[in-house]
């Protein structure tokens, strides 16, 4: 650290604490080119980091699924009505769209 | 993950949360305006089962959930004059609707939200975490038997609700940042901070239920 560094020429070194920070930018494909290949570096050489993304990455993934989210398509919401057999989430209430309908702004 | 690439002469692109692709909102608008009954029919078969599907998320509650649909659209006609366009109108919505869920949830919490202070990792002088990542089970197995998401469903519930709020937004509602931080009014920088301190605290709370059982 005390030591004077070619920067352009040194390699960039994470800490734990560096990759955690940078994790979320990682995933998302938002790390420039250098700092990108540092966090592939560490997570080469540090087991606990690699299953802190892993399992971060998993959490993400079992948000969409615990919420009846199929490849993007949410609810399975079809036209207003729901479609079933993608899993989707119980339909209105009954009486709430005639509900809304009586709040139109009357022409 | 993929974000409007197109872009937009006003404003910023706000994406699509609620939306259909086929509806073409700038005319859908013009006619709601136009106080066109026919646009009025086709404005709540394209949104209410969204918004009501997304209050549910956020309520928890179907009875919160229906009464914050119906205020939404209530809100939503009452200032119909006034929308500018300036995001998108599904985006709009969202924006009102969220706004209904946070009201009811701050006259009823169910329990005391965890501190999420206790909940993020920690790390030593050298940049070490505290506490190494722990093993979990296999993820394949948990994630094929509908268990890891059982247990996100159960943990997300004891996150504070402008955390749990975000994530759902953001994660299953597959909002932009940029979207998140239009309803919240904040910066994005702001959102993507909590957005992430949200998920690192939901991983803590599946820690102990995900850990592997060691073998001695
Ligand atoms: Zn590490």
């Amino acid at each position: 650290m005390s030591d004077q560094k070619d920067e352009a020429h040194q390699p960039i070194d994470l800490t734990c604490r560096d990759a955690y920070a940078f994790l979320q930018a990682y995933i998302e494909g938002e790390l420039q080119a250098a700092l990108r290949a540092a966090f592939d570096q560490h997570l080469a050489e540090c087991s606990s980091c690699r299953r802190y993304v892993a399992q971060y990455e998993a959490v993400i993934a079992a948000m969409r699924s615990s919420h009846g989210v199929v490849d993007g398509v949410v609810d399975g919401v079809v036209d207003g009505g729901v479609d079933s057999a993608a899993g989707g989430v119980p339909a209105m209430p009954q009486g709430l769209l005639s509900a809304i309908r009586s709040l139109r702004p009357v022409a | 993950m993929t974000h409007g690439t197109e872009p937009t002469p006003v404003g910023k692109q706000l994406g699509t949360p609620i939306v259909q692709p086929d509806v073409d909102e700038a005319e859908l608008v013009a006619r709601l305006k136009a106080r066109d009954e026919r646009a009025f029919e086709e404005f709540e078969r394209t949104y209410a089962a969204r918004v009501f599907a997304m209050a549910k998320r956020i309520c928890g509650d179907e009875h919160d959930a229906a009464d914050a649909t119906q205020e939404a659209f209530a809100g939503a006609y009452r200032t119909l004059a006034g929308f500018d366009g300036r995001s998108k109108l599904s985006t709009w919505l969202t924006r009102i609707v969220i706004n209904k869920c946070l009201v009811k949830l701050r006259t009823r919490r169910r329990r005391p939200a965890v501190s999420l202070d206790e909940l993020l990792p920690t790390f030593e002088a050298d940049g070490h975490a505290t506490v190494p990542a722990p093993h979990w089970r296999r993820l394949e197995e948990e994630e094929a038997s509908g268990r890891l998401a059982e247990l996100v469903r159960e943990q997300l519930e004891r996150l504070p609700d402008h955390y749990r709020v975000v994530l759902i937004l953001r994660d299953v509602q597959g909002l932009s940042t940029e979207e998140v931080a239009h309803v919240f009014d904040e910066t994005p920088n702001a959102v993507k901070i909590r957005l992430h301190r949200a998920r690192q605290a939901l991983k803590a709370l599946l820690d102990p239920h995900m850990r592997q059982e060691k073998m001695s």
